[in-house]
């Protein structure tokens, strides 16, 4: 009996890594494709901090979102988007877009295509949305677009910013006419309270990749008013704006996927204790 | 003389700028600010004027491995994608007024390759973390315990089956999130912040000559 015990400690601790993949993939692409419905529990104050905040703006209040999501991000942060792009129309806020790396000027095209119904074409284009893309050079990029809203002279399309509408009745011209700043990605948002929040005392939100969140935390709340914390944060958001959708459809996928990695987890360490305790006959 | 023009010149445009810039966050006078962010523009400027150096500097490295007849298929590949899809866009926007954003054959690139090659890279970490989680991820002692708790806490109150299992775990959760994982956070980028004015006092100083070639 003892030896049969220390061998399933053994195989347990030698198992083939392929049926570890094998149960991932399971547990993942099963709810996926045949959705189970686990209610998504209480909505975190991270996400309902953002969610009021955007929804006691006034009208015509400009929001701006920065796209950093690489497309490895974007399965977090594009609903985010989505669901506050979402938020932020129906609410008759005005939303300036723009991109700190070239491969997330798609994503900002996808989510005015899918809330929107167009980009620019758009009939409010250039009135209550603008699209500025790609603005190199990173957190030096911010601090020039925060000191000034033409520090860019034209838009992604390649339209005269200082025709548009959009920004007639600016007194500013620079951050201090926003409301927020909205992050999305998976780098970091302290540039966005080190150039445009501590500066202009516009606040920072977040929809951002689950690895970032625990550098959200030092600047929550007073700095980074609240934020969507990766796809579940997303899902709260997009339930809030009473619009589920990808972030939502993914929870499932999601709390499975955290089960099995938490149990194989406790597994592994079951077999390594119990390996260590009774050690093999022959040893 | 080569001293002055080679150090003591550079030297002091660097202090003359520094304290410029320095001065923008603290005065609130347009014409100042004003000028600010045109330095600001300049660093962007410069910034994209060295990716154009990096692209040719690429090239040029490839050119010289290519005389010297070394096999670089994949990398000629590479290159060559790179410069087509480059003159393919910028043609299309100088003469044509299309903008990249909107260009179909960079679209067609970027979400038929770009995107899912990204993405699947990326989500591939999902299996290799599993798979190292449960072979690697041991409580062989405190700290290790310590890690492998709160890991596995804040890994379900991310997701909505751990207020299933326990109405305690969101909560957990939260405190590890809101304490000791703020306060690890905050020592760590003020250590940062820290270090980063230290190394601009020794540059004002003239102590660190790195960014003016070499030391000599």
């Amino acid at each position: 009996m003892a030896t049969e015990t220390k061998s399933l400690y053994a195989k347990l601790q030698e198992m083939d890594v392929r049926y570890v993949y094998l149960l991932i993939l399971i547990v993942i692409s099963a709810p996926v494709l045949k959705p189970i419905g686990l209610p998504l529990g209480t909505i975190s104050a991270e996400t309902m901090r953002l969610y009021q905040y955007i929804n006691n703006l006034p009208p015509r209040s400009i929001i701006v979102m920065e796209a950093d999501q690489s497309p490895a991000a974007a399965a977090e942060c594009q609903p985010a988007m989505v669901a506050n792009l979402y938020h932020a129309v129906s609410k008759g806020l005005r939303v300036l877009f723009f991109s700190p790396r070239t491969d997330a000027v798609p994503f900002v095209e996808a989510a005015m295509k899918l809330v929107l119904g167009a980009s620019s074409d758009h009939p409010n284009y250039g009135k209550l949305y603008v699209n500025l893309g790609y603005i190199p050079q990173g957190e030096i990029g911010l601090a020039g677009l925060a000191s000034n809203i033409f520090f860019t002279t034209r838009d992604a399309y390649g339209n005269d910013l200082r025709a548009m509408e959009f920004f007639k009745d600016l007194p500013n011209k620079n951050a201090r006419d926003w409301k927020l700043i909205i992050y999305y990605g998976a780098s970091e948002a302290d540039h966005d309270v080190r150039q445009v929040t501590d500066p202009y005392g516009c606040p920072t939100g977040g929809g951002v990749a689950a690895v970032l969140v625990t550098r959200m935390y030092p600047y929550y709340p007073d700095k980074i008013i609240g934020f969507q914390t990766g796809l579940r944060g997303a899902a709260e958001y997009e339930l809030l704006v009473k619009r589920p959708g990808e972030a939502a459809a993914g929870m499932d996928a999601q709390s499975l996927g955290h089960l099995a990695i938490v149990i194989m987890v406790v597994i592994g360490n079951i077999g390594y204790y119990a390996s260590r305790k009774k050690p093999s006959e022959g040893e | 003389m080569s001293q002055i023009v080679k150090r003591h010149i550079p030297h002091m445009v660097l202090v003359a700028v520094a304290f410029f810039m320095a001065g923008d966050t603290l005065l609130l006078e347009k014409p100042y600010n004003d000028l600010a962010s045109s330095g600001t523009a300049v660093v962007s400027i410069i910034g994209s004027f060295a990716v154009l150096l990096s692209v040719t500097m690429l090239s040029r490295l490839h050119v010289r491995r290519v005389q010297r007849k070394t096999k670089v298929i994949e990398s000629s590949v590479l290159l060559i994608c790179m410069w087509v899809t480059l003159i393919w866009g910028f043609f299309r926007f100088a003469f044509q007024g299309v903008s990249p954003t909107k260009e179909f054959a960079v679209q067609q690139v970027f979400n038929a390759i770009v995107s899912p090659g990204d993405s699947t890279i990326y989500s591939i970490l999902a299996f290799f973390i599993a798979a190292a989680a449960y072979r690697a991820f041991r409580a062989r002692s405190v700290e290790a315990t310590l890690l492998l708790l709160a890991g596995s806490i804040v890994m379900l109150g991310y997701a909505p089956i751990g207020e299933m299992i326990s109405g305690h775990i969101p909560s957990l959760t939260k405190w590890i999130m809101d304490v000791p994982n703020t306060a690890g956070n905050r020592v760590i980028i003020l250590s940062g912040i820290i270090g980063i004015v230290a190394l601009y006092v020794r540059i004002i100083l003239g102590y660190e000559r790195g960014w003016m070639g070499r030391g000599d």
